[in-house]
């Protein structure tokens, strides 16, 4: 009996499954007739994580943070194409600054209730300011709200933000971040990094969770109560969890997907090819360079461990001084040598041959799309210009094996990326073979997260080849201050000069937009002189459309924030619940 | 029965200090700032002085023992939830994979053992190597081949996920189970064939079964009184030895096809150095371990007596 059970067993559940019954996952069904796109439907998103947190407060990724955006309201949207400078209506319907621009006063919508039916008032918004600023929480946007004292409610649809001064950026700080329901005070502010909030979302968006199954999806249904309900197009978004970027692609060209928000260069290619898919690309906040160690290799690390800084230590900004005084990189610390480095990569090449053009040179760490960019010519590839410079600056290749030398010492440098991100790989190879043909010799170094960061941060290679994806503030001197290097800091490379830091403090505490702007005209002409990072290029992002999904051009800033404004082409078995 | 309980506790407290141990020596930094230019070295440390994590290795040990001992597993850095809560969530999903897998591959292995023992030693030769080269491929070649196959070349399944996107019925559910199964069972099935093989085959020599043909039993009551029975003791504590795997699940065929399960998660924890949940995973996995094996050794002996009788 047990000889024959088996088999049967196993023949009897395969068929039991083949013959279950179908629903949007089969990829044998033909496809229904496209009809215009109508409020209604479903969308499915791709994502490859699990949100890691349910309030704005608490989480760490940007692409949770997205997803929150959608579900709780700011007080004001920002307007993508000026990010950081103009701002519609959102659950503010306006506001004004006194004359002395030390008060801002938001009128709430009227008509703006939580997902319980509770009315979103100015207690809504005190309540937020004080979570936000609560130690206990420990939320790393504090620091842009240590210029406002406090926020008063004269009225419940009236919220009056009271700043100690005028500057800048008061309404990006006032709007930063989305705004809680009070009825989350019940929890101690310190509890809420372990607080299971999807089983108590209190939202008001477009759009709640109607469901969460952790490793595999969350689905946000319509909510009634949100105060545009009518125009909202889906009914339900589905934001369907894939392992990794090559099996979400897969679904999408099945046709399982309507939304895939990331795709590669192949990708691309082989999705514009496909007559029901179209493919946007839009600008991005991320930007890719190549920082330059002006220290000595290990320089840093032995001075920490000498100092005994394993666990941190009262480290200084007289301290990095000290190091890039007395043990400078032999190599990089010449502007001209990395002036020369810059010249002689083909960036116009990397963006057609990675980015299919999909992306922009640029010199400048202040993104294009930002106000405070300053346009001015990128260094042009320039292989010629790039040896006589280097030929100035003594380096020669003396003993003809095709690379340079000075006093005994070959042009060799250490490049290390993040061996997880495939396209910082393909970009650090081909910048290695632009730098050997004008005679420097590069050691291509793909490292793991956790020996990347180490070292990177230690400052242990010559240059590292990374990325960031920056906010819609100007924050310049969060990377190149000198303060910014001390303790591991974010300054890589760990340059800076009296004159940059000098202008980054104007900047960063200017009191008018106009002294601002100087301050980072200046700074960015300083830092394109000084090259102390190659700026490679500003990253677009492609993004993958079902042609059934109809709306506006996809937001650079979030590609959920016109979730609402989308319009879905009717398929029966796609809708089927 | 007290002695063995204890010997588990400590099994378990071991293995549970050893992940502790690891887990802090492997590189990596749950707070590393390397996708966050906003966030400064300060704001690091301070979460890390937050969690505690800052303290002495020592002090961070007697806290976690104290909280186990009372019954919490702390809060995952990576899904800022309780562990409990993360483990909650995934081992049912583990235990569905698991069970079906252990249902499928233990009759099919028995199964294909008992065609190759009634095969003649040409073929049982070529069967066994058979088995040999399917127990030994590298589950993720099998789980890749068998997406290809049925998913994409038939169209019959789907290749990713527990359920489909709208949900569906039990049948549904089932179909999304069949590819992860199949590729979890498939080469457990083949080991225990050729497990399962070499055990009748010693067997067929014992002097029971011999004293058995003497006395004019025919093959097919010898094979299903003196063989078969005595021979599936070894492969019930093969069983308990396979039970873990229904709280620790398949790292590589959970990643594969995107099954909600304990294995992905925790192969994400320890990436991330997540250390609660890394450690409370562990743990769940011991604790596992040490049942299936206790259950192994509480069954073989009685199986055995009642075979005797």
């Amino acid at each position: 009996m047990t000889g024959r059970l088996g088999p049967a067993l196993a023949a009897a559940t395969l068929a039991a499954a083949v013959a279950g019954c179908g629903g949007s996952d089969e990829p044998g069904e033909p496809a229904a007739p496209v009809v215009a796109g109508q409020p209604g439907g479903t969308v499915v998103v791709a994502t490859l994580s699990d949100p890691d947190s349910w309030t704005p407060y608490t989480t760490r990724r940007s692409s949770t943070a997205d997803l929150l955006d959608v579900l709780y309201p700011r007080l004001v949207r920002e307007d993508a194409a000026a990010p950081g400078e103009t701002f519609e209506p959102w659950l503010a319907k306006s506001w004004s600054f006194s004359e002395d621009r030390r008060r801002l006063t938001f009128e709430l919508r009227a008509d703006a209730r939580w997902s319980d039916g509770s009315p979103v008032t100015c207690d809504d918004v005190r309540f937020t300011f004080d979570v936000q600023t609560d130690e206990a929480l420990g939320w790393a946007g504090a620091r842009y709200k240590e210029r406002i004292e406090g926020v008063d409610c004269p009225r419940p649809s009236v919220a009056v933000f009271r700043f100690s001064e005028a500057y800048p950026d008061q309404l990006l700080d006032a709007n930063d971040n989305a705004i809680v329901p009070r009825a989350y005070g019940d929890v101690p502010v310190a509890d809420w990094r372990a607080t299971p909030w999807q089983d108590r979302l209190v939202t008001c968006g477009p759009y709640r969770v109607a469901e969460s199954r952790p490793g595999q999806q969350v689905v946000l249904e319509r909510d009634p109560r949100w105060w545009d309900a009518d125009a909202v197009g889906p009914d339900r978004v589905v934001l369907r969890q894939y392992p990794d970027q090559t099996s979400a692609f897969r679904a999408f060209l099945a046709g399982d997907l309507s939304v895939l928000p990331g795709m590669t260069a192949t990708q691309f290619d082989r999705a514009s090819t496909e007559p029901h898919l179209r493919v946007s690309a839009v600008p991005s906040l991320s930007y890719t360079f190549i920082a330059w160690n002006v220290v000595s290799p290990d320089a840093y690390a032995a001075d920490r461990a000498r100092r005994d800084c394993t666990e941190g230590c009262a480290e200084s900004a007289d301290d990095i001084r000290r190091l890039q005084r007395r043990h400078p990189h032999p190599i990089l610390a010449s502007s001209a040598v990395r002036r020369a480095l810059t010249l002689s990569i083909d960036r116009v090449d990397l963006v057609d041959g990675l980015w299919r053009g999909g992306a922009r040179v640029t010199d400048s760490p202040i993104i294009s799309t930002l106000w405070a960019h300053r346009e001015q010519p990128a260094w042009r590839f320039d292989p010629a210009a790039a040896r006589e410079l280097l030929d100035e600056a003594g380096w020669i290749d003396t003993d003809g094996d095709g690379t340079r030398d000075r006093d005994g010492r070959p042009l060799r440098l250490r490049i290390a990326t993040y061996s997880g991100h495939p396209l910082r790989v393909d970009t650090l190879e081909r910048v290695a073979e632009s730098l050997a043909a004008v005679g420097v010799d590069v050691e291509v170094v793909l490292a793991g997260r956790a020996e990347f960061v180490r070292n990177a941060w230690d400052r242990s290679y010559d240059g590292v080849l990374s990325g960031w994806r920056a906010g819609t503030r100007v924050e310049p001197h969060l990377l190149f201050h000198t303060e910014a290097a001390v303790d591991r800091g974010n300054n890589l490379g760990g340059w800076s000069t009296p004159e940059s830091d000098a202008l980054l403090e104007r900047g960063s505490r200017a009191s008018t937009r106009a002294e601002a702007r100087d301050a980072w005209t200046a700074w960015q002409e300083l830092f394109r002189k000084e090259l102390p990072y190659t700026m490679l290029y500003e990253q677009g992002r492609w993004i993958g459309f079902s042609r059934d999904v109809v709306g506006p051009d996809p937001d650079p800033l979030n590609l959920l924030a016109d979730l609402h404004r989308w319009r879905v082409a009717q398929r029966g078995s796609r809708d089927a619940p | 029965m007290l002695r063995r309980v204890g010997v588990g506790l400590a099994t378990v407290a071991a293995a549970g200090v050893f992940a502790f141990l690891l887990a802090h020596a492997l590189p990596g930094d749950p707070f590393d700032t390397l996708d966050h230019p906003g966030l400064t070295a300060d704001d690091a440390r301070r979460t890390r002085e937050a969690l505690g994590l800052d303290r002495p290795l020592a002090a961070q040990l007697a806290t976690v023992v104290r909280s186990y001992s009372e019954g919490e597993l702390g809060v995952s850095f990576l899904r800022q939830r309780p562990v409990s809560r993360v483990l909650a969530e995934t081992l049912p999903w583990s235990a569905l994979l698991g069970v079906a897998a252990l249902l499928t591959a233990y009759p099919l292995g028995i199964a294909i053992a008992l065609m190759l023992f009634v095969f003649p030693p040409r073929s049982r030769k070529a069967g066994s190597a058979l088995a040999l080269a399917v127990s030994t491929a590298p589950v993720f070649l099998i789980a890749v081949l068998l997406v290809a196959f049925f998913h994409r070349y038939l169209g019959w399944l789907p290749a990713t996920h527990a359920a489909p996107i709208g949900g569906g019925g039990v049948g549904a559910h089932l179909r999304h189970l069949v590819l992860p199964t199949a590729a979890l069972s498939i080469p457990a099935a083949a080991t225990i064939a050729r497990y399962q093989l070499a055990i009748f085959e010693r067997e067929r020599l014992a002097r029971h079964v011999r004293a058995a043909r003497a006395a004019g039993s025919g093959p097919i009551a010898i094979l299903v009184h003196h063989v078969l029975r005595p021979s599936l003791t070894p492969v019930l504590a093969l069983l308990g030895l396979d039970l873990p795997i229904l709280v620790s699940g398949a790292v590589v065929v959970e990643s594969v096809f995107a099954w909600p399960g304990i294995g992905r998660v925790v192969m994400e924890a320890i990436l991330a150095a997540d250390y609660p949940l890394a450690l409370g995973a562990t743990t769940v996995t011991a604790v596992a371990v040490v049942l299936g094996r206790t259950l192994a050794e509480a069954l073989s002996p009685g199986f055995e007596s009642r075979s005797r009788s």
